[in-house]
């Protein structure tokens, strides 16, 4: 549960909030930027102005469990947000969200509050001709990529960071994707989570857990 | 002649204006009549000009103007071409006087900002001619200068729309309510005046598009969409 402050409380009671984001993204250099107009300092930080919606889009629209990633897109031309391409130095940095809720007035900060920790992987580039420019970063949550042992594990040149020799997934080319629900709300039917089950099968799986519990 | 950027628009040749504050909304609403909402950002002014049946020399001047602000990529200086002056005094201030009897060029000496307890921003104007009238959707312009630039450059601009109106008292001061409400970095030194406000703005090159030229050679209906680019 995250904890608003009164005052922030009231202003969204009221319906009257402007929402906004902030992201810090700790590589050799930090780089922290936030959504709106002109430097900005809380939590003992200074966050650099991009003036753009993008980070109030993923920090006031994004619902989901903790295990989810977050992805934020800003602005691939902005000369604040361009560091970002130096991919190396910020792949699998560590990252913080910020969610900002202002006055209606836009004048005053009424709470800045941590929405997600993680790190930073992968990033896109997108440059469509005529169109945008813009930059796709994923924030992985800790319940996802902090929960890892080792590096990841899902491709042949990933095992082989591990160790070089190792060539167990020489042979896979397709890495599978199984969504579970971990640290989320539970599944209505445990079918759903364990996919290719038939339905009797998840309700007998949820009444053996519950003759456990 | 040198071109300075941000480029004044045309004097003459609109046709159609649209001239608006643009907020983002995430809305909520519920079956209940309820409409939960918050604001996605802080708001711009947002602006569609499009040229009316001119003459041949204001289509030539549109489409070299179009032309210099190469796409996206330069600025200029977006204005309601309804507003120029505030609605009593369409041609301008000739002959009023401040207070203290020195000629009034549109500039107040002096402005305060205060926000009562619903979220309505008021703006108290000092060093106005005694009596005069600023009525509902006349516009209050803010410039200050870029930080290092030389001063009175005014490379920063911003406008506050009146939207409770008022008159000058005996001592030149006005109160009246103004949307949106002053961006919080707007710097204390900055000078509200009431000439010619205007704002700095960027060509959104989707929406805008020049007009073919017909038999008259000129080309009616260009379209030319702005968005404000706000900067402390």
């Amino acid at each position: 549960m995250k904890i608003f402050t009164a005052a922030a409380m009231a202003e969204i009671k009221a319906g009257t909030a402007i929402v906004g984001g902030a992201v810090e993204v700790l590589g050799q250099v930090p780089i922290r930027l936030w959504s709106g107009y002109g430097e900005l300092s809380f939590a003992g930080r200074t966050f650099q102005p991009i003036g753009n919606r993008a980070l109030a889009q993923v920090s006031g629209g994004a619902l989901g469990g903790a295990a989810q990633n977050v992805t934020l897109t800003l602005s691939g031309i902005d000369e604040k947000a361009l560091k970002l391409l130096d991919a190396e130095e910020v792949q699998r940095a560590p990252t913080t969200l910020w969610r900002l809720i202002f006055s209606g007035d836009g004048k005053r900060l009424l709470d800045a509050h941590v929405y997600r920790r993680g790190k930073l992987d992968p990033i896109q580039v997108r440059d469509v001709i005529g169109g945008e420019a813009t930059l796709a970063t994923s924030i992985e949550s800790a319940a996802r990529g902090l929960g890892r042992k080792g590096g990841r594990m899902r491709t042949d040149a990933d095992q082989r960071l591990i160790r070089a020799s190792d060539g167990f997934f020489r042979n896979v080319s397709y890495a599978a994707e199984k969504t579970l629900y971990w640290g989320g709300q539970k599944p209505s039917a445990a079918g759903a989570a364990f996919g290719g089950m038939g339905q009797g099968n998840g309700g007998g799986l949820n009444r053996l857990q519950h003759d456990l519990e | 002649m040198t071109i300075a950027f941000p480029r004044p628009m045309p004097l003459t040749g609109i046709g159609q204006q649209l001239f608006d504050i643009q907020r983002v909304d995430f809305a909520a609403p519920e079956a209940g009549g309820t409409m939960g909402g918050v604001q996605a950002g802080f708001p711009l002014w947002i602006a569609t000009w499009t040229t009316a049946r001119n003459t041949r020399d204001v289509s030539d001047e549109w489409i070299a103007w179009l032309s210099t602000m190469r796409g996206s990529q330069k600025r200029f200086l977006g204005r309601d071409y309804a507003r120029s002056f505030p609605r009593i005094y369409p041609r301008g201030f000739g002959g009023l006087v401040r207070p203290d009897g020195n000629a009034f060029d549109g500039s107040a000496t002096g402005w305060t900002e205060t926000i009562d307890g619903v979220g309505t921003a008021y703006l108290t104007l000092r060093g106005l001619p005694a009596g005069l009238v600023l009525s509902l959707t006349d516009l209050i312009g803010f410039r200050w200068d870029v930080g290092g630039a030389a001063a009175k450059s005014w490379g920063r601009r911003t406008i506050a729309r009146v939207v409770e109106a008022g008159t000058a008292s005996a001592t030149g001061i006005v109160t009246v309510a103004i949307e949106p409400p002053l961006p919080y970095f707007i710097p204390p030194t900055a000078q509200a005046h009431l000439d010619n406000p205007a704002c700095v703005m960027t060509v959104m090159p989707q929406d805008t598009k020049v007009a073919p030229i017909d038999r008259r050679l000129v080309a009616t209906g260009t379209v030319l969409a702005g968005i404000q680019d706000l900067r402390p």
